[in-house]
Order: structure tokens, then C-alpha cells, then sequence
């Protein structure tokens, strides 16, 4: 959004004179990464000839993630809204054809096939910064991965998913503490929940319900969706409006965007609850990074794999999305409490492919037969 | 000319054919139905695609069982069907507003008639979140007001009802009325005013003498209206998210940004939907001949003067017109600007409601001036080349007779049909596997292309009928002087065509600046629109900077829509062709 992209003449020129200003030290040394590589800073003069890196994204990231990346690394970069529908049917349908106009896409779980059937570039072995591939930067140990192979889509956010949002002044937050206490005759008719039938199956509304399918079951699923739900939405803020207003006092599906948005605003009526008997799931949001093999400028596309990946990326992205990172040194950011996973606790990883493809299936026939009643 | 028998044909007839098929007209109908068929044979050809993703081209009719068995299929058919109901509201509406504005020629007239353009050139999207504040079922403004007196609210913009409410206010009724009022103009006052010196009351002339002479130009503004209102995208898309998927082009939207995307699908229904649009396309142009003839016949322009009506009702007319059009747009368009002060968009139960932090959020982005760039870039980039490519298909046309000159009349009428989404799928498709389109892929070449298609069919009925009304001696004293078709056009015919190309230009313009549809596919990375920007900001909720940016792009749609109103007041009868927008 910050560069042109059209005028690729006049960019690559941009690049190459960036480039032998670089070279000739007129331009400042940057402060980051601490001690660069010779192999780093060949990359990013590199990355810098080739006029920048295009990234097909989260509109919400804004001019505080690309001011980071160029404050960085010196890399021009162009953001690109990717999040919705056009811009993953861009994102499959360039990079299944060979014809990338992006180098970097940061998504959803969505490409596990262009994986596998190789029209993805191996992530794993561009990485060259320590501090991204020491495991100690990382809770567990490593860095996560969704696919099987850990090459090719890293996932750096997590953040606990199918919590429960009430109006406080309306429902006591003591008496919903577990998932069973959703279907209580007193919530007959009052939940609101986002649209499970969202086309590509991939909304929250969605997402919940394929956990509450694992995690309680058909039954407890019929009956939700049978006496509880009043309304489902496909629009995120609606959900968080009629609660916030007591049209509908508890939600499921919701973002902790939009909660966050209200707060923010003066809103203190919403109460986010993590139910105490199963802890939700993690979902790693829009945080997904993948490269196709045709992405145009490669160098630029392995910097900036590089530096979103490290804590500079990271911090900027997490705060972006007000959402924790899976890094160990990027904490006390601008997201809230609710999100961190608890130590301790086990949470289901429904954007680990092996998930997608050995228990989603069964949960999706369930939720099907579900809204089919 | 000596002519000699072969196998039965003249041999005269034979090398007429044979000059038929080599000569520039030919060419020329070659050339016509590259953009007009060719995204028809694209979308055919990916809907027998059956391949895996990365896989060559598979041919097979999986998709097509796919969308025939679904039962989602005649769903969305019948709403989309079901919501066309706006179009017999809004022609009684339109023709009750462009009346008083011809023919009762009621106070404020000339206001009434601007203020259509102006929603004519109104920018769809951001209008929507005026309508919003004003009948959301939980916020509305006007739902807050009845609640007040102790009754049940009664509006949800949310529902099939307001998404009707919606196109009627801000695109069926003022763009109804644009077309019909020229064809009130050139009615002959002689009937009317007899009728009412012979003692028939208004309501009886109306009904008895005005509706039978126009009927022709008002079914004709219908069907043209109908085939709009069947390939409605984005307002569909944006308050029909409580009822997923519920409108033919939001279910292939949904198809095509599905995770993978299902092409194929959304191809075969496509294909389906365009079956339909292309048959009532086909109607249509067939009625644009028609109407043409029989206006021929009447002796139309021979009228226009007003006839003589009482001063009440005129006056009464008056206040009736301007409360429903200061209802329909001045009330949502001030809602617009009201939103984006907002701290939270419809939430008014707050300390601190209003705020000037969304306008310096939004003007001091970096993604802004991008956006403005962009915005003006496509808009010229567009609007230039479009006008002067669309006269001079108008001036080829006007050259071809008989079966030629039919086949091209159809040919430019076909994109009417082409609803703006599936266009850009088109697009898409082409500039990702056509050889020569490749290179123009990630360029704005492919948008400016998508959006030249979409608007061929007004551009060059414009040009069309500005060049019938122009008087042909000067360009018959210089074919005559020995200067070619081309010098004449350009030395001759061009300058004589400046108002309505200028016209034709204003409208590429603002069509290309507030379009949302055609462009939402084949945008490069980078390349974002003040439209597209805001079809974002309201898609990730942020209402309140979508206000912001709807607001900027309606005051450029207004600047656009008073020159256009001057320019149109200038050209006369060639507003009529303008109106077919509907």
C-alpha cells in the first residue's frame, strides 16, 4: 500500500540505486539484526537491487508493520490486502499457475496443497538469522510448523481460541464456567454465534464448532444449535455489537479485535471467558507465512521470511494483530491476557495439518449432519 | 458489371461475400467480439475444468453436477429473482418523479433532476453504511425514533427488505428517472394539453394519454434495469452476511474465495447466470431497435413545452418529490459524513460519541495518497482512452448496414449482461493463462480492460446517439474534398463530438472510481483504489474509516456529477442514453 506497484521499471531502478548507495555507505548502517553476516547483508543488498518485496496480507497490519520492516532492513516493501476472499483466491490461483505478482503471503491455514504438490518455496532453509532458528527463542523449543515436513508454513502466533463473550450486566460471569453451562434453559435463544456455513468452512463460527464437535460432542452440539442459538452472523463486530448492547448476552466466534475495539472505546460491559473444564483451541489467526516458488524477487522474499520471523518481525506483527507470538522473547505486548495459552494445559492445534487431514474430516460430517437438522 | 454463373451463385454475390469477409467491416465486428464474447468462452472453458490445483487442464463436467445438485442453486436463483422486485417499484417511482420534473415542470425541478445524478454518481459502498446507521435493527437512527413512540422497530437494513430498500433509494429510482425524463421531453405536448383543456383531470391524462405514448421507453428502461438488478454484488455482500451466500453473484464470490478456491464451480455457475443475463441482454437490444423505430414513427420532438397543470398540484408535487429524494439521498449521504465522526460507528451509548480522529487516522496514513493516486490514475487511465475508443466504434458503426450493423448492435449490448464480479474472474483467468495477456498480468492494464468492457455498452450508445444528432455536412464536404474515414473523424467528427465525449469521459470516470466489482480480482498488489480500500475497511468491520473514505470519494462524485449535469443539460436527448445505466 506504501509503494507502487505498477511502475516496476521505475522500482527496480529505485532498488539499484538504493543498492549502490548502500554499497557506498551513504546510506546509514541499520541497527538491526545486532551483528549481520556478511551472508545477511549480501542478502538484503540483494533483496534492495531487486526493488523491495511485495506482501499479500492482513489489512490490519498497517504503516507501523511496514515502517518496522523498512526501519529494518532498508528493504522497500509493498503491503498488499490478502486476508480476504480476493485476496486468497489471488494468492492460490497466481501461485498454482507460476505467475506470482507477491513474494510473501501471510494467511490462514489455507495451503497445505500448494505444499505438497511443491508450488511453495521451502521456508526452512532460507532462514539464516540465528535468532530465528535458535529453538530457544521459541516455546517448546522450536519454532512451529503446520506443515508435517516443518519446511514449508511456519506458524510464529498462537493464541487460545472459543472463548466465550458476555455482557456482564446482563449474565453473571460466575454462572458460565463451563461449556456445559451454555446450554442452561436460561440461555435458550440468547447465544449469538458467527456463521459456521461461511463458504471455504474456515470463519470462526466454523472453527468453534468443529472444536465443540471434538471436545463435547454431537449431542452436546445438537442441542446448542437446536434451543441456544438465537442468531448466527458472518460479520465478526455484529457479534461483539449485539452483546455489547444485550441483544444477544453471550457469543461464540467472536475477535478479540473487535472486543478490544470497544474497550478501548469506552465499552466496559463484555467479559471474555476461558471455560474452565475444556481450555478452547489454539488457532494461529492470519500469522501463516508461505512464499511461492514464482515469487518475483527472491532475495527479497528470504529477508523478509528473515524478519518476520525474528523478535523486530515479530514484535511488530504480534502487535499488529494483538495476538501472542510463539516467541519467548516477545512478550507484554498489546493483546490481551485471554489469548495466552496457559501453561500447563493442553490445547488442540486445529491449524496442524495432520489435524486437517485425519480428525477435520469426521468433525466436518458432524458439523454437516448438525446444520443439516 | 458482367456476372457469370457458378454452382448457382451470382458470381457478383460471391465476391461481395468474399469482400464481406475480407473487408475492414469484418475486421472491425472481429474486433468487437474479442471483448464481448471473449470472457463468455473463458468462463465456459474453466467450467469444464476439472483438474487438481497445478494441474494442466482437465476436461470434465464435475462442477457442473456439482452446482445442478446443489439445493443452493434454485435458492439463490429464486432471491436473486425476488429481489429484482425493486425494479417495477422504482419504475413507478421514476416515472412519478421524472413527470413532475418534465412535464408538471414542478418548483425546484431542475434541483430534483440534479439530485439523481448526483446518486447516480454516488458511490455505492460507503452509502450503504449511511443506511445502516439510519435502519441497522439494533442502532438505526430511525428504528431508535419509532421505539421512541413505543412501537416495535420496524426497519432491518440487514435483511432481503432493506438490501431492496437500498438499491431503489441510491441506484433504481434516480437512475430510472435519468432515463425516462428525455423521453417525456420529446413527447408532443398537443395530446396532453388537449386532454386537459377537454376536462380530464392530471390523474386521468397520466394514466390515458402520458404512460401509453412513453410505455415503450419505460419497459425498455425496465428490462435494462432488470438485468442490472439480477448481477447486484457488492451491497448484496455486504448487509446479506447474515444469510451467507444468498444472491447468485455473493455465492460465486463465495466459490471463488473459498480455501482452495472451487473455479470451476463458480465458473459452471457463472455460466448459468450468464445464460440467463445474456437472453434478457439479447431482448434488450432487440427492444433498443424497436423503440428506435417506433419513436421514428411518432414524430417525436416535436413537444417539451409544459403543459398546462394547476399551481397546486404542482406545488404539492413539489414538496412530494423533494421529502422522498431528501429522504432517499440527502439523508443517507449526511448519515455518511455523520459516521465518520463516530468514535465507535452506530454506537451511541458512550461518554465521548464523536471524534475527529478518524479523518486524521485515514488522511495520515501512508496508504491514503496511494490510494488517491491510484484512484485518479485508474480513473484517467481509463476514462481518456475509453471515450475516444468508444466513438470510435460508435462512428464504425454507424457505417455498417443490415445483418452486420445487428450483429454489432448485439455484440456492444453483450457486456450488460456480464455482471462485474464474474467479469473480473474473467479477467483474471485471461491475464493468468492467455500467452499474450500474461505480460499485462500484475499491471493495471487488465483492470483498465475489465472496466472498457463493463462500460462499452453506455460509452458507445452514448457516442451513438450524439453522432445520429449531429448534422453530417461537414464530414460529407471533407470525405467529398478527398480526406480519409479516419482524418475525417479525427479533423471533423471528433471536435463536433466533444461535449458528449467529454460526457462519456466523466462517466468511464466515475464509474472506474467508484467500482468495487470488476477490479476486486485483477488489482495489482499495491494498486488499491479509494473504493476498493473502503469495500476493506467495511469487510474488516472498521466502519468508522470507511465513513471517512466514502465520504472523500462522494464529494469527488459530486464534483464529477455536476459537470456531468451541465455537460448533460447541453446535450440534450443524449441523457437518454445515460439513463439505460439503470
Amino acid at each position: 500500500m506504501n509503494t507502487d506497484r505498477f511502475g516496476l521499471i521505475g522500482r527496480r531502478a529505485l532498488g539499484a540505486a538504493s543498492a549502490c548507495l548502500l554499497l557506498l555507505g551513504a546510506i546509514p548502517a541499520l541497527a538491526w539484526p545486532d551483528s549481520p553476516s556478511d551472508e545477511w547483508q549480501a542478502l538484503v543488498e540483494a533483496a534492495t537491487a531487486e526493488g523491495g518485496v511485495t506482501v499479500l496480507a492482513n489489512a490490519n497490519l498497517g504503516d507501523d508493520f511496514i515502517a518496522a520492516f523498512s526501519a529494518d532492513t532498508g528493504v522497500p516493501i509493498t503491503l498488499s490486502v490478502g486476508e480476504h476472499g480476493e485476496g486468497r483466491a489471488r494468492f492460490y490461483r497466481e501461485t498454482e499457475t507460476g505467475q506470482a505478482t507477491f513474494d510473501a503471503f501471510i494467511g490462514g491455514r489455507s495451503s497445505y496443497e500448494l505444499a505438497d504438490k511443491g508450488l511453495l518455496t521451502a521456508i526452512a532453509p532460507l532462514l539464516i538469522l540465528p535468532e530465528v532458528t535458535d529453538g530457544a527463542n521459541w516455546r517448546d523449543g522450536a519454532m512451529p510448523w503446520i506443515d508435517p515436513a516443518k519446511t514449508y508454513l511456519p506458524m510464529p502466533i498462537g493464541y487460545v481460541s472459543a472463548f466465550v463473550l458476555i455482557n456482564k450486566d446482563v449474565i453473571d460471569p460466575a454462572s458460565v464456567r463451563v461449556w456445559d453451562d451454555l446450554l442452561s434453559p436460561d440461555l435458550a435463544g440468547r447465544i449469538a454465534m458467527h456463521d459456521p456455513t461461511v463458504p471455504g468452512g474456515t470463519g470462526a463460527g466454523a472453527s468453534v464448532s468443529l472444536f465443540l464437535a471434538e471436545a463435547k460432542g454431537q449431542a452436546y452440539l445438537e442441542t446448542l444449535y437446536g434451543t441456544q442459538f438465537g442468531e448466527t452472523t458472518a460479520d465478526y463486530r455484529q457479534l461483539v455489537d449485539w452483546v455489547a448492547r444485550g441483544t444477544y448476552p453471550v457469543a461464540l466466534g467472536t475477535r478479540a479485535l473487535d472486543i478490544e475495539r470497544y474497550r478501548a472505546e469506552g465499552v466496559d460491559n463484555l467479559a471474555v471467558l476461558n471455560m474452565q473444564d475444556v481450555p478452547g483451541y489454539i488457532s494461529g489467526g492470519t500469522s501463516i507465512m508461505a512464499i511461492p516458488a514464482s515469487a518475483p524477487n527472491k532475495a527479497a522474499a528470504q529477508v523478509f521470511a528473515n524478519w518476520f520471523l525474528s523478535r523486530s518481525g515479530q514484535t511488530a506483527f504480534a502487535r499488529a494483530a494483538r495476538a501472542p507470538s510463539f516467541r519467548t522473547d516477545v512478550t507484554g505486548g498489546d493483546w490481551p491476557e485471554y489469548l495466552n495459552p496457559e501453561p500447563g494445559r493442553v490445547y488442540i492445534n486445529q491449524y496442524d495439518q495432520n489435524w486437517a487431514e485425519t480428525v477435520e474430516p469426521a468433525l466436518r460430517t458432524v458439523l454437516d449432519d448438525v446444520l443439516s437438522k | 458489371m458482367q456476372t457469370t454463373e457458378s454452382a448457382g451463385f451470382p458470381a457478383s454475390r460471391v465476391s461481395r461475400a468474399v469482400r464481406g469477409i475480407l473487408g475492414w467491416r469484418s475486421a472491425f465486428l472481429v474486433l468487437l467480439a474479442v471483448p464481448a464474447l471473449g470472457p463468455v468462452g473463458v468462463i465456459l472453458a474453466q467450467s469444464f475444468d476439472t483438474s487438481g490445483l497445478g494441474e494442466p487442464f482437465r476436461f470434465g463436467v464435475g462442477a457442473w453436477r456439482a452446482v445442478l445438485g446443489a439445493p443452493e442453486t434454485l435458492s439463490t436463483f429464486t432471491t436473486s429473482l425476488l429481489l429484482t422486485v425493486r425494479v417495477p417499484a422504482g419504475l413507478a417511482i421514476g416515472f412519478a418523479i421524472a413527470w413532475a420534473v418534465v412535464r408538471l415542470r414542478v418548483p425546484g425541478h431542475q434541483v430534483f433532476e440534479y439530485l439523481c445524478w448526483f446518486a447516480y454518481f454516488l458511490p455505492t459502498v460507503p452509502m450503504v453504511s449511511g443506511w445502516v446507521l439510519l435502519m441497522d435493527r439494533d442502532f438505526g437512527l430511525l428504528n431508535a425514533a419509532v421505539a421512541g413512540l413505543g412501537l416495535p422497530a420496524p426497519f432491518d437494513i440487514r435483511s432481503p427488505g432493506g438490501i431492496v430498500w437500498v438499491h431503489l433509494s441510491l441506484q433504481t429510482v434516480p437512475l430510472l428517472t435519468i432515463l425516462m425524463i428525455p423521453a417525456l421531453r420529446l413527447l408532443d405536448r398537443t395530446p396532453e394539453d388537449a386532454a386537459l383543456v377537454a376536462g380530464a383531470r392530471p390523474a386521468r391524462v397520466l394514466g390515458r394519454v402520458v404512460l401509453p405514448l412513453v410505455a415503450p421507453a419505460i419497459l425498455l428502461a425496465g428490462l435494462a434495469s432488470w438485468i442490472k438488478a439480477l448481477e447486484a454484488f457488492e451491497v448484496e455482500q455486504l448487509l446479506g452476511e447474515r444469510v451467507a451466500s444468498f444472491v447468485v453473484s455473493t455465492r460465486i464470490y463465495g466459490m471463488v474465495s473459498s480455501e482452495p478456491p472451487r473455479m470451476a464451480e463458480a465458473m459452471a455457475l457463472s455460466m448459468i447466470f450468464l445464460l440467463l443475463l445474456l437472453g434478457l441482454g439479447l431482448l434488450y437490444s432487440r427492444a433498443l431497435r424497436w423503440r428506435g423505430q417506433g419513436a421514428a414513427n411518432r414524430g417525436e420532438g416535436s413537444g417539451g413545452a409544459r403543459p398546462s397543470y394547476g399551481t397546486l398540484l404542482r406545488r404539492s408535487v413539489s414538496v412530494a418529490v423533494g421529502l422522498y429524494l431528501a429522504i432517499t439521498i440527502l439523508l443517507p449521504f449526511g448519515m455518511l459524513v455523520m459516521g465518520s465522526f463516530m468514535k465507535l460507528f452506530g454506537f451511541f451509548a458512550l461518554d465521548q460519541v464523536w471524534t475527529t480522529s478518524n479523518w486524521s487516522r485515514v488522511l495520515g496514513s501512508a496508504s491514503f495518497g496511494a490510494s488517491l493516486r491510484a484512484t485518479l490514475t485508474l480513473g484517467l487511465a481509463t476514462a481518456l482512452p475509453g471515450a475516444l475508443l468508444f466513438g470510435l466504434i460508435a462512428a464504425g458503426m454507424a457505417r455498417l448496414r443490415g445483418p452486420q450493423a445487428a450483429a454489432a448492435s448485439v455484440l456492444v449490448w453483450l457486456p450488460w449482461a456480464f455482471p462485474g464480479i464474474i467479469l473480473g474472474v474473467a479477467i483474471l483467468e485471461v491475464s493468468l493463462t492467455f500467452p499474450g495477456m500474461r505480460m499485462l498480468h500484475g499491471t493495471i492494464a487488465p483492470l483498465i480492460l475489465g472496466l472498457l468492457i463493463r462500460d462499452l455498452p453506455i460509452g458507445v450508445h452514448v457516442m451513438r446517439n450524439a453522432l445520429a444528432e449531429t448534422d453530417s455536412t461537414m464530414a460529407d464536404a471533407a470525405r467529398i474534398s478527398g480526406a480519409g474515414w479516419l482524418r475525417t473523424f479525427l479533423r471533423i467528427s471528433l471536435p463536433l463530438q466533444m461535449p458528449a465525449l467529454t460526457l462519456v469521459f466523466l462517466i468511464l470516470f466515475a464509474g472506474a472510481i467508484r467500482d468495487v466489482g470488476t477490479i476486486l480480482l485483477v488489482a495489482p498488489p499495491g494498486f488499491q483504489t479509494l473504493s476498493l480500500q473502503t469495500f476493506n475497511y467495511i469487510s474488516n468491520s472498521q466502519f468508522e474509516m470507511a465513513t471517512v473514505l466514502g465520504t472523500i470519494v462522494a464529494l469527488l462524485a459530486l464534483a464529477v456529477s455536476v459537470l456531468a449535469h451541465l455537460l448533460g443539460r447541453r446535450l440534450g436527448s443524449v441523457r437518454s442514453a445515460v439513463g439505460t445505466r439503470a
